[in-house]
């Protein structure tokens, strides 16, 4: 009884916990490389912040998620009660990229506040399956593809698998099938999108089915469509799967009444498997710096339409490359001129066709060019380098320098000239002649400023003002002192008379008279007195008082008094001279004791 | 003693020659110029260059050669050179423009305004060392005029000896003032030349840098500052950016 109890419980508690259940479901564990997997998150009810896992080893797409509900119809105890069931699913397609054992880790979802995990998944990828066949909708269908049909090959050939970056690769796409069956009815043409490339379909304009070799076999073959590809950047790319769709008359394997092969129509999706390319880079030695990333064999023009032309006119200047290549894939250098020389934006033509061996014609850049001035121009040489891939090398084509000559313009280009009608006379610019005369001077000149020169001229001025201050108050102090000018006057004066004495000699009178001055004037000077006070016995006073020797005095006086009478009295030459020698000597005599 | 006086004689007379030549070779090299051999006429030109000598006149010449030859840059370098000499030179200016035409940038000359521009207009009415000259000029009639005053015996002319003295004072400042912040600004004012084809400035100066402008052959910048491999300039139109020191020539050099 009380294990029944215990496995009533067991069975509740179970029943309780079944009710939100959240898992994570593949169709089989085990896939071909080249299949898609689908994934499925369910959980039986509305669930909130679903977490996917990591998908390793795995490129996604999805989720797509689908909220659906069933009803179930309960009869309990003869009542009938609905229930409702809700759930949603959440489909993600996988495509594996490698080969190997991978774990799907626990997805998460939120219910009712509750956090529910999903159990992990393991997932073996193995070699490409050949039979890409697991598209059909329903299992009778896939099964029968299993059974018919397994001749049929859908192939993606690729021209060279190790190209340049900007190398054309081509890619054939071809559908191989036994000669015992037929296919039909292509239909959804499903192209990959070429990432990473420059692509342009040729599309077949009729499909005809040929002979062809497949794995060492005859099989028929028809050519889908080809893809010429320009690898834009280097590295592993993949190619994305073609897949179509085909209606394939295949044998069943039975014959019929008349004993014929028995045919059966089936339903067909054709894939082919993922390819890689591995894009070489461009060899960075020796990379021109003009490169801009053509790739093939061309030819570089730079053609203007005319050279000579007035200033105002405009001249077309096309910049073109020729040739086999990536022509839609680079930018044409363009040409630098003048500023003189206006340019305006180009228009750019292309003219490129696109046979399988890749792009082959014409692009080119025309600008307007119009010369606002008159004068000779030169539009510099224009570089074009592409990479050569016969020779493996860069190769660069430099144009030539193209000289444009103009003169000047009939309708001369000023812009913003008022208009009057008054004549207004232009000067002409012209250029000017060289100079015929010069002077020249050294390179290495000295600056005046700055120089000792410079501040003593301009300093000396300055300083000359206090000089002449200083000079003008010594000459006012001297003017000041009377006494002092008085004597220097009268010094002066006893020199001057004795040099006019000298001078009269032999002339008795004025001789005389200028002795006595002199005489006079060595006594105002030394003793300070006016002519007035010129008595003798005043002067002898005075002279004694000075310390005068009795001798000189008397020796003084006596020349005096002979030069008074001498005046008057006959005098011989022999006299004057001995009076002036007696004057002379006393006079320094008498200097040296007045002191 | 004679043989020394022979030998400055014949200094004299070597130097006098020399002078000579040059004068012969300018007028040559313009012989050859009017007959249209610009190569041969700019190598005689510059070889007058090169002996140390300069003259306005000479770089103009050098530079209507380089302009008939079509080299853009050495061109415009050579009228820059020459207007330096002599910036009021019409004949100078006018070429230089022709020059400018075939140039590829054609970068905008933003004015420079108010207070400052003012400013060195006044100081660049002369080159600082003919203000120099005339605040040297100035200093010495301040002295007569003070002289005057100070020995003037009526008030009249006294007086108008002080006003006078004053007035010069004040010239003496303004001009020796003019001088200085003259030569500041030619010691700042540093054009160049782009010589290279096409040279990339950066924001920063090293390579790796951001782009701020392509500039090509004869456009004129001026260098404000120099760091390792890099000056930076400034275009005319004010932008400050970083160039390759040997993608530039000092007009100054």
């Amino acid at each position: 009884m009380k294990k029944i109890v215990l496995g009533l419980i067991f069975f509740l508690s179970f029943s309780v916990s079944a009710q939100v259940k959240f898992e994570a479901k593949t169709e089989r564990n085990s896939y071909g490389i080249n299949e898609n997997i689908q994934l499925v998150f369910i959980i039986n009810n509305e669930g909130d912040n679903f977490e996917p896992p990591k998908f390793e080893g795995f490129k996604i797409s999805g989720p797509t998620i689908f909220k659906g509900q069933d009803e179930e119809t309960f009869y309990v105890n003869g009542k009938i009660t609905h229930k409702r069931k809700v759930y949603t699913k959440y489909y993600y397609y996988l495509t594996p990229t490698k080969k190997g054992t991978f774990t799907i880790g626990s997805a998460t979802i939120e219910y009712n506040g509750t956090i529910y995990k999903s159990q992990p998944i393991k997932i073996t990828i193995t070699d490409p399956i050949q039979l890409p066949n697991y598209q059909g909708q329903n299992p009778r269908q896939r099964q029968q593809n299993y059974d018919f049909g397994e001749g049929i090959h859908l192939v993606g050939e690729l021209s060279t698998k190790n190209p340049h970056v900007n190398e054309p690769v081509t890619v054939i796409y071809k559908l191989y099938f036994p000669y015992n069956s037929s296919v039909s009815n292509f239909r959804n043409f499903q192209a990959p999108k070429y990432e990473d490339f420059w692509s342009q379909y040729i599309d077949m304009k009729q499909l005809r089915a040929e002979k062809g070799k497949y794995n060492g076999k005859d099989y028929g073959v028809v050519v889908l469509r080809k893809v010429i590809l320009y690898p834009l950047e280097a590295g592993a790319k993949k190619i994305e799967p073609f897949k179509i769709d085909v209606d394939a008359e295949v044998p069943t394997g039975r014959s019929d009444w008349f004993g014929r092969l028995e045919m059966k129509t089936v339903e067909k999706s054709l894939s082919t498997g993922i390819q890689t390319i591995n894009v070489k880079p461009l060899p960075e030695n020796g990379k021109p710096v003009s490169y801009t990333g053509a790739v093939g064999k061309y030819d570089f023009k730079v053609t203007p339409s005319k050279t000579t032309l007035k200033a105002g006119e405009s001249l077309d200047l096309e910049v073109s490359v020729s040739g086999k290549g990536n022509l839609k894939l680079f930018t044409l250098p363009k040409p630098v001129v003048p500023s003189a020389l206006e340019m305006y934006d180009p228009a750019h033509t292309e003219n490129v066709q696109t046979p399988v061996t890749g792009m082959v014609g014409k692009i080119s850049d025309k600008y307007t060019i119009i010369p606002q001035f008159k004068g000779k121009y030169t539009i510099k040489p224009i570089e074009f380098s592409y990479y050569d891939l016969a020779s493996k090398s860069y190769k660069t084509i430099t144009s030539k320098e193209i000289t444009i000559d103009v003169a000047e313009g009939d309708a001369t280009f000023v812009a913003n000239t008022p208009s009057t009608n008054k004549q207004v006379i232009q000067k002409k610019e012209v250029f000017q002649l060289n100079k015929l005369k010069t002077e020249f001077v050294s390179a290495s000149r000295e600056d005046f400023l700055g120089s000792g020169l410079f501040y003593s001229l301009l300093l000396a001025p300055l300083l000359l003002i206090p000089i002449v201050m200083i000079a003008k108050k010594q000459k006012e102090a001297k003017d000041a002192d009377v006494v002092g000018n008085r004597v220097r006057n009268n010094n002066r004066l006893v020199k001057k008379y004795l040099s006019e004495a000298k001078k009269q000699m032999g002339d008795k009178v004025p001789f005389y008279m200028a002795m006595e001055k002199a005489l006079h004037n060595f006594l105002k000077a030394k003793l300070h007195i006016e002519t007035v006070e010129m008595s003798k016995d005043n002067i002898i006073e005075l002279l004694q008082q000075r310390n005068a020797s009795e001798e000189s005095i008397n020796r003084f006086m006596e020349l005096m008094n002979d030069c008074e009478f001498a005046r008057y009295a006959p005098a011989t030459d022999t006299a004057m001279n001995n009076d002036f020698d007696r004057a002379i000597t006393i006079i320094s005599e008498l200097e040296k004791q007045l002191k | 003693m004679k043989n020394k006086i022979i030998l400055f004689l014949l200094f004299l007379i070597s130097f006098a020659n020399a002078s000579e030549s040059i004068d012969a070779t300018f007028k040559k090299a313009n012989d050859l110029y009017n007959k249209g051999d610009y190569e041969q006429a700019l190598q005689s030109f510059e070889s007058i260059a090169n002996k140390g000598n300069e003259s306005a006149d000479l770089y103009f010449n050098i530079a209507n050669c380089y302009y008939k030859l079509g080299k853009v840059a050495p061109s415009i370098y050579n009228y820059e050179k020459a207007l330096l000499l002599n910036p009021d030179d019409e004949a100078i200016q006018t070429n230089l423009s022709f020059a400018q035409k075939t140039a590829i940038d054609d970068i905008k000359i933003l004015p420079e305004v108010g207070f400052k521009k003012m400013v060195k207009e006044f100081t660049s009415t002369f080159y600082y060392d003919t203000w120099a000259w005339i605040a040297v000029f100035i200093a010495f009639l301040s002295l007569l005029s003070f002289l005057g005053y100070y020995f003037g015996n009526t008030v009249f002319l006294k007086r108008t000896f002080f006003s006078l003295f004053l007035l010069f004072l004040i010239g003496i400042g303004v001009t020796v003032f003019s001088a200085f912040l003259q030569k500041k600004f030619d010691t700042n004012y540093n054009p160049a030349i782009v010589f290279s084809e096409s040279t990339t400035l950066k924001a920063e100066p090293k390579n790796s840098s951001e782009d701020v402008v392509t500039l090509h052959e004869g456009t004129k910048v001026f260098v404000l500052e120099e760091l390792g491999n890099w000056k930076q300039v400034e275009l005319t139109d004010k932008t400050k950016a970083w160039i390759d020191k040997e993608a530039i020539r000092e007009v100054k050099e």
